[in-house]
């Protein structure tokens, strides 16, 4: 009976080292030992099992390099060469930069590993994850890293893949530093929402082969801008045109002063046989008072006042337009905030 | 007693005068010639004469604020109508005046006349007290009205009957030349000199043209 617990103990703890030897890690380590063993076909499919693992076991970057390395050599040195060289693309697709190592693997390995890479145009984006700018004058850096030298266009697009601004065309060899100062291509600040940052390599057939997204997160927030200027008081203007009452003074002034010369004297001095010259001013006097009356009656325009009040027109309406220019240079320095999505690649043409 | 009261008055319109007194236009001088086309009528108990001829002068007032000093002098010959020996009429005032509103001027001072005759002169001295409206007729002053009365507080006359009484009045037109300080005026004036018991009254009348510059 004690016997029989102990077998069963083994036979569990056998199961559970079983279990662990299946984690994708070791599996990639088993398959090194298997190809350094020439166990090629072993080494090939421990491989195919570890990249194949979803989920948690999912296995890092620097993992699948190394996995996909000696896949490549695997198949390679087993004469399956496309498949090698699907291996070898896909290690550029992962990291364009990536060399595999030459004192591990012959030359005539890493060889067609060089040519894989030269021929796989993909770029890959080290984006800033979060990076606060200032519309117009501050930048948000991309720096880009090319699988081998090719043409390239970056934009950047809105979500639903509407190009929004192009910000690099042409050739990158090794790196590349893209900017974006935050605005779009009428130079006008960008709305906050989500945008994309897209690389689209062009193959040596000059149809674009890949294309890299980089999804760009934007807020905005806008600097306060200055009140309009209140409108003249209408204190400030003047009559432009003439009301009733310095008419009827004028006229009052003239007639009854005119009157009054003509008719007083004679109570003033009346044993004095007066000229006909008070009559001659009295009249002078009332004709003037007339004249005056017609002059100033309601509703004659007066340029003096008119032209005052444009100049008061005018120096608000100026006002108003400064105001309205620095608003438009406030609005124009919105401050955004662009936080970095992971990239996509895509693969959208044969190379 | 009359000075006093005369004294008060010049006071009260100063005082008014201040509290409605403006920065603008604090200053301001004006000379001007004269030119006088003068009537005189002499009436006595025994006779009237009459007589006219043509009078010069020159007219000058300065105005700071509300307070004015102005003076005027004219001179000229009279020739009696009915014909006979002429005269030689002089005239001068000095008066002091306040203008409490932009309208109204009151002025104080004396002006005095003399006959000068080869007989004689016979020289009038009238104390006045003056009132003075001006209107304008049309914008910025350019074209204005004046109507002036006076009244005689006192006075004399270096004759054998003692003053009686003297008063008098002027109305005109003026007109500032736009664009420059050139003023003319066209005004009618009568002024009556009268001694006590209506011994002897003499009235002046007289047609005045005035041509002048100012600010």
């Amino acid at each position: 009976m004690g016997r029989g617990w102990v077998l069963g103990a083994f036979a569990v703890l056998l199961a559970a080292s079983s279990l662990s030897a299946q984690r994708p890690t070791e599996l990639v380590d088993r398959a090194v030992e298997a190809y350094d063993d020439l166990d090629l076909g072993t080494a090939a499919g421990l491989i195919r099992r570890a990249l194949a693992a979803q989920g948690s076991d999912t296995l890092s970057t620097e993992y699948q390099l190394r996995a996909l390395s000696y896949l490549g050599a695997t198949e390679f040195f087993r004469d399956n060469r496309d498949s090698a060289m699907s291996a070898f693309r896909q290690i550029v697709v992962l990291d364009p930069r990536f060399q595999i190592d030459d004192l591990v693997f012959p030359p005539d390995l890493t060889s067609v590993f060089a040519l894989v890479r030269r021929d796989t145009k993909i770029v890959q984006a080290a984006a800033p994850p979060v990076r606060s700018i200032r519309a117009g004058t501050g930048r948000y850096t991309a720096q880009l890293f090319a699988s081998s030298y090719h043409e390239i266009l970056a934009t950047l697009a809105f979500a639903d893949g509407r190009p929004l601004r192009v910000l690099y065309s042409g050739l990158i060899g090794d790196s590349l530093e893209i900017y974006w100062d935050g605005l779009d291509s009428q130079q006008i600040a960008v709305a906050a929402g989500r945008y994309f940052l897209t690389i689209e390599s062009t193959g040596r057939e000059g149809t674009v082969v890949r294309q890299l997204r980089v999804p760009l997160d934007v807020s905005t927030s806008f600097i306060d801008t200055m009140p309009w200027p209140a409108p003249p008081a209408d204190s400030l203007f003047l009559p432009e045109g003439t009301s009733g009452g310095p008419a009827l003074e004028s006229l009052l002034a003239g007639v009854v002063g005119g009157i009054a010369v003509a008719l007083l004297p004679s109570a003033v001095a009346s044993d004095a046989d007066l000229s006909a010259g008070r009559f001659v001013v009295g009249g002078a006097m009332s004709v003037a008072g007339v004249i005056g009356f017609f002059k100033q009656r309601g509703g004659q325009p007066i340029p003096a006042n008119i032209t005052a009040n444009d100049a008061v027109r005018r120096e608000w309406q100026n006002q108003r337009n400064d105001v309205a220019r620095e608003n438009a240079a406030l609005l124009a320095e919105v401050d955004l905030e662009i936080r970095a999505g992971r990239p996509v690649a895509v693969d959208v043409g044969e190379q | 007693m009359i000075f006093r009261s005369v004294a008060l008055l010049v006071l009260c319109s100063v005082t008014v005068g201040t509290g409605a007194l403006r920065a603008q236009d604090r200053s301001k001088f004006v000379v001007a010639g004269v030119l006088g086309f003068s009537s005189v009528t002499q009436r006595t108990a025994l006779d009237t004469t009459k007589s006219s001829g043509t009078l010069f002068g020159l007219e000058a007032g300065f105005r700071y604020w509300r307070a004015e000093l102005r003076g005027r002098y004219s001179q000229g010959g009279l020739e009696p109508n009915g014909g006979g020996q002429s005269t030689d009429l002089v005239e001068g005032e000095l008066m002091l005046g306040v203008w409490p509103v932009d309208m109204l001027a009151l002025r104080f001072g004396p002006r005095a006349r003399s006959y000068v005759t080869n007989a004689g002169t016979v020289r009038w001295v009238f104390w006045e007290v003056r009132a003075r409206f001006e209107a304008s007729l049309s914008r910025g002053s350019s074209l204005w009205s004046y109507f002036e009365a006076w009244y005689a507080l006192t006075g004399s006359v270096n004759a054998a009957e003692s003053f009686g009484n003297g008063r008098g009045l002027e109305g005109g037109i003026g007109l500032l030349i736009p664009s420059t300080p050139v003023r003319l005026r066209l005004g009618y004036r009568i002024d009556q000199g009268r001694l006590q018991e209506d011994s002897r009254t003499e009235a002046i009348e007289e047609l005045i043209l005035a041509v002048g510059v100012g600010r």
